[in-house]
């Protein structure tokens, strides 16, 4: 009959208030496991975003920077184009190491398109940020008549497709991105062209010339130059034909900022509950000990030193704070791991679930922070126990 | 001598003055007593046995407990003392509810840890059960004993440990005649197997069970012999209570 042996018969006899305080730190223990989750995925999402890309920037016509980032990392679906035939000065501009042409059409959520979403045109020969992606390479690219899918996209090779009122075998899929281009339809450049016109057919309206159009271009920079003394050159050369350039790394450095606030609120939010709960644990088990006084009395007066007391009050709180944590990480898993997919879906592409290892850290660590409030808790309790007098047995209770 | 109490007093200080609770007690008792204590409701009577029970400092006096000043010894210690020498019985209720009957007549033992490695407290604990008649009770929880159950359970639980001495607050309030002649002819058993017994009653048909006879009155403690009749009075029904 240990202080802990004691402790559990204690908290078995009174279940409700056992119950109770199990269920307030297993709810601590969710809200921060998952609250830490959350954070570091997004945090994970937005670091390695700049990477997956794969490319140091970007030329798009003037106006349209932040389009054309949406539509990369969210799959928003876009149009926007250089006017006349520009790709070819782009692609050999002061600097570039190497660049290729993408072409972005936008489908409708109408009968004649299977669904809305970014059909992004580019070309195999020169690609360096898609083809990586591929699930299983295809020589030379999709073919004409042939579209890649995202990962996202509810299609398997063979399958197909309509856009614009025509049809598309698909003949191949990415891997998962974790960016818009989850979520978008690959072609070559001709097919592109050719999907553009019907395009044009439907939405109307002065659109450039289907041969010659394009809308981004990706571009790898020299090593050497100095990436914003690059942007400076590109758009002073192409001062008249407006071309903006997006470097990657500030790009990222924006949305890590965004990133970053969200994050920032998350942990404060946490580090706030906490902290209530801390309190709040406190007060419930300061009172529980007043309440329990002439209990405690008996104990005192049976020959129990006040440490004995007290170990028998932390052994209570920690049994209780053990369990909660446990049940709240438990329950995390319970909703995370099939839910996964749809979380990453509902807050975008910036998500992205941490590997096994540190998905168990982040776990392991909220755990370890929800068992530690028991314990915090209860010190206030060592202090009534202390001005707690022997003699309080003489009380009746 | 196993107890000596020496002009042993205790003061409170309440409303604004200082009184005293226990007033100038002496008080000595051996192996074979079983002390009676009675007296008028606040007179100090638990107060007094709290004090020898090492739960409440003295404001003055002295208390030697086989051997041992009381008056000297930090929290620790007289713990460890009243764990393993003293049986104390508080007045009201005392057993714990969240344990079952056994639980609470183990519990001292394992409050400190014992020099006797093969001493089986469950044994003793069920020897000592089956002494109070309560063997069937063992495993039973307390809110569902009578009153009656209650005390013997609480007074296996002071004699674990085989105290020298045991402390008896009110230990027959609440009972009917029968069961208060019943737990006190216990304290007569234990008494004579030379564990020293002090003993509290409002009722003074119960506390002429013992070998000593002490009245107290305002704080002051004075033994009577038994030729001297007490002044009857104090035991109106109105005053004693339970
Ligand atoms: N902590 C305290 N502070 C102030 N006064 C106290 C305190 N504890 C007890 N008293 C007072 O000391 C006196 C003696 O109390 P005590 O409990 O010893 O009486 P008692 O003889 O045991 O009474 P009863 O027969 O009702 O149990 C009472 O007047 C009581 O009100
Ligand atoms: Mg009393």
């Amino acid at each position: 009959m240990t202080s802990f042996g004691i402790a559990v018969l204690n908290l078995r006899r009174k279940p409700l208030r056992t119950f109770c305080l199990v269920a307030f730190v297993a709810l601590l223990s969710f809200v921060l496991s998952g609250g830490s989750l959350l954070a570091y995925s997004l945090h994970n999402g937005a670091r390695s975003m700049s990477e997956r890309l794969g490319a140091d920037a970007l030329f798009v016509p003037v106006g349209y920077e932040g389009r054309a980032a949406g539509a990369l990392l969210r799959g928003e679906p876009s149009a926007f184009y250089f006017d006349g035939d520009l790709s070819e000065r782009l692609m050999h501009a002061e600097g570039v190491l190497r660049a290729s042409p993408q072409l972005f059409i936008a489908t409708f959520d109408s009968s004649h398109c299977a669904f809305p979403t970014q059909i992004i045109g580019y070309d195999p020969k020169t690609d360096f940020t898609i083809g990586p992606w591929l699930t299983r390479k295809i020589p030379g690219g999709p073919g004409i008549g042939e579209v890649v899918v995202g990962s996202g996209v509810n299609r398997k090779s063979g399958d197909e497709i309509q856009f614009f009122g025509r049809l598309y075998r698909v003949a191949g899929k990415l891997d998962k991105t974790g960016m818009g281009f989850d979520t978008s339809i690959f072609m070559n450049m001709e097919t592109s062209r050719a999907a553009f016109k019907d395009y044009a057919y439907y939405a109307g309206g002065k659109l450039p010339d289907a041969d010659n159009a394009i809308s981004s271009i990706t571009v790898d920079i020299k090593s050497g130059y100095d990436p914003s003394k690059f942007a400076r050159g590109v758009r002073e050369t192409f001062r008249n034909e407006l071309v903006s350039v997006v470097l990657m790394q500030a790009m990222f450095e924006d949305i890590s900022k965004e990133l970053g606030l969200s994050i920032a609120i998350i942990t404060a939010l946490m580090a706030v509950f906490w902290l209530l709960a801390v309190g709040v644990l406190a007060i419930l088990f300061t009172v529980t000990l007043n309440e329990r006084r002439r209990e405690f009395g008996i104990y005192r007066a049976l020959g129990a030193t006040r440490r004995k007391l007290y170990e028998i009050v932390l052994s209570e709180s920690c049994a209780v704070s053990l369990f909660g944590a446990v049940s709240g990480v438990l329950l995390l898993c319970f909703f995370v791991f099939p839910f996964a997919p749809l979380i990453s879906r509902s807050i975008e592409s910036a998500y992205l679930q941490p590997s096994f290892k540190v998905l168990s850290m982040i776990l392991c660590g909220g755990l370890l922070v929800s068992f530690l409030t028991g314990p915090i808790a209860s010190l206030g309790s060592a202090a009534v126990i202390g001005r707690m007098s022997a003699s309080a047995v003489m009380k009746e209770g | 001598m196993l107890l000596e109490v020496r002009n042993l007093k205790k003061e409170y200080s309440r409303g604004g003055g200082v009184f005293p609770a226990v007033d100038d007690v002496c008080l000595s008792i051996g192996t074979e007593d079983f002390v009676c204590i009675t007296g008028p409701s606040g007179s100090g009577k638990s107060t007094l046995l709290s004090m020898i029970a090492g739960l409440l400092a003295p404001s003055s006096g002295s208390i030697v407990f086989d051997k041992l000043e009381l008056v000297n010894m930090d929290d620790d210690e007289l713990s460890l003392l009243r764990n393993t020498k003293i049986g104390y019985i508080p007045q009201g209720a005392s057993v714990l509810s969240n344990l079952s009957v056994l639980d609470n007549v183990i519990l001292p033992f394992y409050l400190h840890k014992k020099r006797v490695k093969d001493d089986d407290p469950i044994e003793r604990a069920n020897g000592l059960l089956a002494r109070m008649g309560i063997l069937k009770l063992a495993e039973t929880f307390p809110p569902q004993l009578s009153g009656g159950e209650l005390r013997r359970t609480a007074i296996a639980r002071s004699l674990i440990n085989s105290p020298l001495l045991l402390i008896a607050d009110e230990p027959t309030v609440d009972l009917d005649p029968k069961n208060s002649s019943e737990v006190m002819s216990i304290f007569r058993d234990i008494s004579k197997d030379g564990t020293a017994v002090i003993l509290v009653s409002h009722d003074i048909g119960t506390a002429r069970g013992g070998n000593r006879f002490f009245f107290m009155e305002s704080g002051r403690l004075e033994e009577k012999t038994s030729e001297v009749r007490p002044e009857t009075g104090f035991l109106s029904p109105a005053l004693a209570r339970g």
